[in-house]
């Protein structure tokens, strides 16, 4: 961290504003070139080597931060109107009419109401679920999201995808897509590291290297490569299916390739032999959803970068789909390096996603309600008897945990933590929060009592499942990589 | 900040002239009390949709402002007058114009706002309404479905408004009610299908008695 201290960013205004390039130091002109000429001979991406815990944005990113955060408390619920109600008048009076009918059986291909992944693998562990919506549940339609995750000695790779919700088979391009991307990421690098035993070498070099680069290219098509494949995978499956009446009977008409339209985001986790034992991350999206990279012991304002940016249109929930093919084209510009010492992964469907908007300041908060939950924990739990009277006195503020009869049954009751709710009640915001593990440690306790289970996939699996927002019904799939 | 949502508006262009007056502009406010009654139990309708009416006669004003189901009334509406509908086009486009959200990089955008259509008759103020008409419709920011309601209302201005046009061929109350239980069950299905892509629009089949217009 001291070292990244003295990183010094890019101007952003000398290449991409929007894009804020974070360098290191010694790398500042080599990657800057690239990203000043990303139309190299060969058909390479633009890497954006970054280094996400660098100092340089910091002064920025807490200006936009502040002011994000004031529009957000001055907008609720509507225009400033005094008889408004609260998002949570709301949600307690929907509750109870939110009903749950099963999967369909009589479709093909139903798919499963919950998909858990609890993984240790060699250079990460792996920590994903993915819940039915309470939409797909009231209506007793399936589940549109799935996410894949795989290793390779010790790179880890994650797919996930959320089919399109006008879309009566988009779950299929949603499964197929995930299992396409993973598989040909987990062969194509296996081969690369038995032909070039010497590669992690040549990653872990100086960025401005150009061997490194160069080296960072290649990784970096084989994931947009995987996408491609991914696409492949979906043609195919419809092949598979157009003349199989099963599925026309279900649309009326013959099947079309846009039946199986989903979104598609993959990450490659490749671990580096550097002295701060950097990751080198490489993520590539096709419409919305979110990769996004967190140190965790960095400050709340300098921990989050988003790895992508999610396909949106003007209105919500209009996004792009990797059954356009015309978007294979440019996948270059839709891929993200990052090279630093994040210590987590997320990835994520806009279930999950639109629910902590604006993605740059509120990821921090995502993952504050994962660590409020029980779902990852603090690493140094902290003996009680050294916290001071100030920090006492907020844990002596916390609120109980919010319960929300279960969809799948009223009669159960779900009790979560909200962050928003736990610095309403200490009084604190969440960048001070975020300084506060003890704090949350005490608040997460209460809610893993009562999930009465110790695996963390399963812990997120209940929190996916039973959080409530108001107008979020959607799909949720959360994948987290511990790197 | 948790009480931010993306919400799904849906405005209501009601022709109020004088071929309105009686039995016809009741069955409209009983239509839309029924509307709100039935959104009323649906939860994705409560947690998302938002509810403006904007009325036309010899002049167009917006009644009801873009109003959460929960907090909607509805107001009350009287018939007589002329057909301003293209002055009622423009308030349409004045209001999407301030009251719509758009998608930007630090707020998420409202749901593609639907707009329904009623009228009886044809605008008193044709020449402006076929400049408001292209005007909306190049605008591309809503789906809007046009219902013409008996055959005095002519079908061919609702076509410069939208592809979506309803023709409602007798006027019983009973008819009206149905086009308000059909404009219920497209609400729902548009928040159920909220995911779709521009244009394409998905609406349950239009009720017993109307018909749609080529």
């Amino acid at each position: 961290m001291d070292e990244n201290m003295n990183i010094t960013a890019t101007p952003a205004e000398e290449n991409k504003p929007e894009e804020v390039l974070l360098l290191t130091d010694s790398a500042e002109n080599a990657a800057a070139d690239e990203a000043a000429a990303p139309d190299t001979d060969t058909a390479e991406p633009a890497p954006e080597a970054s280094e996400e815990t660098s100092a340089g944005t910091a002064s920025s990113d807490i200006s936009s931060d502040v002011s994000a955060v004031t529009a957000d408390d001055d907008t609720a619920p509507d225009d400033g109107k005094k008889d408004a109600l609260s998002g949570k008048d709301i949600t307690s009076y929907t509750a109870s009419l939110w009903k749950y009918k099963d999967i369909p059986q009589d479709e093909p291909e139903p798919f499963p109401e919950y998909l858990t992944l609890s993984e240790k693998y060699e250079g990460s562990e792996i920590i994903g679920a993915r819940v039915r919506g309470k939409k797909h549940k009231h209506e007793g339609t399936n589940c549109d999201d799935w996410f894949e995750a795989a290793c390779e000695g010790n790179i880890t790779f994650i797919a996930v995808s959320d089919g399109a919700g006008s879309r009566k088979f988009s779950r299929i391009g949603a499964r197929e897509s995930c299992k396409a991307a993973v598989g040909y990421m987990k062969h194509t690098f296996a081969d690369i590291m038995k032909d070039e035993p010497d590669i992690i070498s040549v990653l872990s070099l100086d960025l401005s290297d150009e061997k490194c680069m160069a080296a960072c290219r290649r990784l970096a098509k084989i994931v947009q490569d995987s996408v491609v494949k991914a696409y492949n995978a979906v043609e195919n499956a419809f092949y598979d299916r157009v003349t199989d009446s099963r599925y026309s009977d279900i649309v009326g008409r013959k099947l079309d390739l846009r039946d199986f339209s989903a979104t598609l985001l993959v990450s490659a986790v490749i671990p580096l032999i550097t002295e701060k034992s950097e990751k080198l991350v490489i993520s590539c999206q096709i419409g919305d959803g979110i990769a996004a990279l967190v140190n965790t012991s960095a400050e709340y304002d300098k921990a989050v970068k988003l790895m992508g940016a999610p396909d949106s249109g003007e209105f919500s929930g209009e996004t792009e789909f990797i059954t356009s093919k015309r978007l294979l084209d440019g996948l270059e510009a839709r891929t993200k390096l990052s090279r630093g010492t994040s210590d987590l992964l997320i990835l994520m469907t806009d279930g999950v996603a639109d629910d902590y908007f604006p993605n740059e300041t509120r990821i921090g908060c995502l993952y504050l309600d994962l660590l409020a939950n029980g779902i990852l924990t603090v690493k140094e739990p902290v003996n009680t008897d050294e916290l001071s009277a100030h920090q006492l006195d907020m844990i002596k503020k916390l609120p109980e945990p919010a319960e929300y009869p279960w969809v799948n049954d009223n009669n159960v009751k779900i009790a979560l933590n909200y962050t928003d709710e736990l610095c309403g009640s200490v009084g604190i915001a969440p960048e001070e929060l975020w300084d506060e593990r003890d704090i949350i440690s005490a608040a997460a306790a209460a809610v893993r009592d009562r999930m009465d289970t110790d695996d963390p996939a399963e812990r997120l699996r209940i929190w996916l499942d039973s959080y409530v927002r108001r107008g979020s019904f959607d799909d949720r799939t959360l994948v987290l990589a511990l790197i | 900040m948790s009480d931010y949502i993306r919400r799904l508006p849906v405005y209501l262009l009601i022709d109020c002239s004088g071929s309105m007056h009686g039995e016809k502009i009741e069955a409209v406010k009983q239509g839309i009390r029924t509307l709100v009654s039935e959104l009323k139990g649906d939860p994705q309708a409560l947690e998302t949709a938002y509810i403006s009416v904007i009325t036309f006669a010899s002049a167009a004003r917006q009644e009801a402002p873009l109003t959460e189901l929960m907090l909607f009334r509805e107001p009350e509406l009287k018939a007589s007058g002329a057909t301003m509908f293209g002055r009622a086009v423009e308030v349409l486009i004045d209001c999407m114009n301030t009251e719509i959200r758009h998608s930007t990089q630090t707020q998420k955008g409202d749901w593609r706002p639907l707009v329904f259509i009623l009228t009886d008759g044809s605008p008193s103020d044709a020449e402006d309404f076929k400049v408001n008409a292209s005007r909306l419709k190049a605008m591309k920011a809503a789906n809007i479905v046009a219902c013409a309601a008996g055959a005095d209302a002519k079908t061919e201005y609702l076509k410069m408004l939208t592809d979506n046009v309803l023709m409602m061929n007798s006027l019983t109350a009973g008819d009206f009610a149905q086009f308000f239980a059909w404009v219920s069950g497209s609400v729902r299905m548009t928040s159920k299908s909220i995911e779709a892509k521009p244009g394409e629009l998905m609406l349950p089949p239009p009720p017993h008695g109307f018909q749609i217009v080529p």
